[in-house]
């Protein structure tokens, strides 16, 4: 789970700005809490601002970390994305820091980068609010490492030679760390691809590759969700496409074509993200199938019909995109950060989706999204803690990000009212455009 | 260099802000909201907000009118007690100590300025 994330000199990001999942002493949705034993989490975040407000930065930014660890390098020309609004001869590093929590062992891992190159970098894990063990602190090539990163003297040398020889100035070290199977490393590493989930209102289908990997035949829970959705949509089945015409229609190479055939025989099942589709392969004794999703549609006179996805509406393919989310939410500590939460989707659609998702005794992970919806600014659904504002400072041009909490007397208004009327900020100051008519502009 | 950040959502806050409002009832529709437009720039936190006059009112700025305009806002929207509202007035054309009383005939004692 998520405990912070926190950002500076980064896009619209001058200071450190952060955002926490901590949970505050408000007793609201006492279930929304997860209790660690040393450290409480909420299991949601909303956060509200304006357009251009740097929102969508934030997500930037936590994708913007997790790509360079995954990649095993840094971003390939840094200043390009530092905060530009600074005195010419103001120079600070980009930094990026993210806590969370693996089976109750809390992680604090750090990236500093300037001049193309790691400043700092570091892995701590935390015993406790106090206690802390540093497995590795790195400040650009010497790195110290904990006692417990080896097993004995020449480990400990094996390390410290893999890094002067191989760890360039641009390495994420993270990534780069020979894992075994008791190093922490590799859950961390776990948790910051594959757990943490980031889904943007532009991809298309971002989470389609899941639910087919998901998929099995006789898996149905994902067609029985969707039917509470008004879609229309009653069921979601595999259908099983040629070989030869998926290859044509995806215009594999040969190359391609025996890479994937490779890829199956041994992976067993696999996902192929085409240009317009995703396919599900799985590999049946010699040879293998291929399988895409269509949704069924039964019209209350017994006519059924099948579509294949590119043939349903934005809206259903965006509620096949977080439906994923209600079922793997349920089942695994997945964080799941959703930018523009309410893209094609209707206002008490997306409301009802947060809810029925929230109202879940046994939440096992956490969803953080951005959005304008003000409607879901209702502390019948969220608690105070999960509201979070974000706001361009106009004197420096820098993103403030706040949550609710952090107002007294504490907040027991209507919430969506007082958004509205400005009381938190992070709305659309459309002031000063009121004297400016078309005409006006047509004559500028 | 690592820091420690504290692991309670109050220890995280860094700056406690607050929710007021300040409301500014005022005579004319241009110039007035021009002064006041300067905050726009300062934070985003201040919002001057033209109350229009009602259709009608639109060339009676007597004290009276502004008065009953911000009424209206204030049953539409709603105050807090730690809001205030504010009246800026010409007072060259009026009698200074009549309008402090008509005013608090119509709004509860202490709560606005």
């Amino acid at each position: 789970m998520l405990i912070r994330f926190v950002v500076s000199n980064y896009l619209s990001f001058k200071e450190e700005t952060e955002i926490n999942m901590l949970a505050s002493a408000v007793k609201s949705h006492p279930h929304h809490v997860y209790d660690s034993g040393k450290v409480q989490l909420v299991k949601a975040g909303a956060i509200y601002g304006a357009n251009a407000s740097g929102k969508s930065n934030l997500i930037k930014a936590i994708d913007a970390l997790r790509s360079q660890i995954k990649q095993g390098f840094i971003l390939p020309n840094s200043e390009a994305v530092a905060f530009r609004f600074k005195e010419k001869d103001e120079q600070k590093p980009i930094c990026f820091e993210i806590e969370f929590l693996i089976n109750e062992t809390m992680y604090h891992y750090g990236l500093e980068i300037q001049s193309n190159q790691v400043q700092q970098e570091w892995l701590i894990k935390r015993l406790s609010a106090k206690k802390e063990i540093i497995l590795f602190e790195r400040k650009r090539d010497s790195v110290e490492w904990h006692s417990s990163m080896y097993k004995n003297a020449n480990e400990h040398t094996f390390l410290k030679l893999g890094v002067d020889k191989l760890v360039q100035p641009n390495h994420v070290l993270l990534s780069h760390v020979l894992i075994k199977d008791k190093n922490p490393i590799k859950e961390v590493l776990n948790f910051l691809l594959n757990e943490l989930i980031l889904i943007y209102p532009q991809s298309n289908f971002t989470a389609y590759p899941l639910i087919l990997s998901l998929f099995d035949k006789e898996s149905v829970e994902f067609g029985e969700l969707i039917s509470l959705f008004d879609t229309g949509m009653t069921s979601l089945e595999l259908k099983e496409i040629d070989f030869n015409e998926f290859s044509q229609s995806e215009q594999l190479s040969e190359a391609v074509k025996s890479d994937l055939q490779k890829r199956v025989t041994t992976e067993k099942k696999s996902v192929f993200q085409g240009k317009w589709f995703s396919y599900l392969l799985v590999s049946e004794g010699a040879s293998i199938k291929v399988y895409a999703m269509q949704g069924r549609h039964q019209l209350p006179n017994g006519l059924s019909e099948q579509f294949f996805m590119h043939e349903e509406s934005d809206g259903t393919r965006r509620i096949l995109d977080l439906i994923p989310i209600l079922y793997l939410l349920q089942k695994k500590s997945y964080v799941f950060i959703i930018d523009e939460i309410e893209r094609s989707l209707h206002p008490s659609l997306i409301k009802q989706l947060v809810e029925t998702l929230l109202k879940t005794e046994d939440l096992k992970g956490q969803l953080i999204f951005t959005t304008h919806e003000s409607n879901l600014l209702d502390l019948t659904v969220l608690r105070s803690d999960e509201i979070w504002f974000m706001e361009k400072d106009p004197q420096t041009g820098a993103s403030d990000c706040y949550s609710l909490t952090s107002f007294k007397p504490r907040v027991d208004l209507d919430i969506e009212k007082g958004y509205l009327n400005g009381r938190f900020g992070a709305i659309p100051f459309l002031g000063n455009l009121r004297n400016l008519t078309l005409n006006d502009l047509e004559y500028a | 260099m690592p820091k420690n950040r504290g692991y309670t959502r109050e220890s995280s806050i860094k700056k406690w802000r607050d929710y007021n409002l300040f409301v500014i009832a005022c005579e004319g529709s241009v110039t007035e909201p021009l002064y006041f437009s300067h905050f726009d720039t300062i934070s985003k936190r201040l919002k001057v907000d033209v109350i229009q006059p009602a259709e009608g009112n639109k060339n009676k700025s007597a004290p009276r009118y502004v008065l009953d305009n911000a009424i209206k806002y204030i049953e539409k929207e709603g105050l807090l007690k730690e809001d205030s509202l504010w009246f800026v007035m010409d007072v060259d054309k009026f009698d200074l100590v009549l309008k402090s009383m008509v005013f608090r005939d119509q709004l509860g004692p202490g709560d606005y300025h």
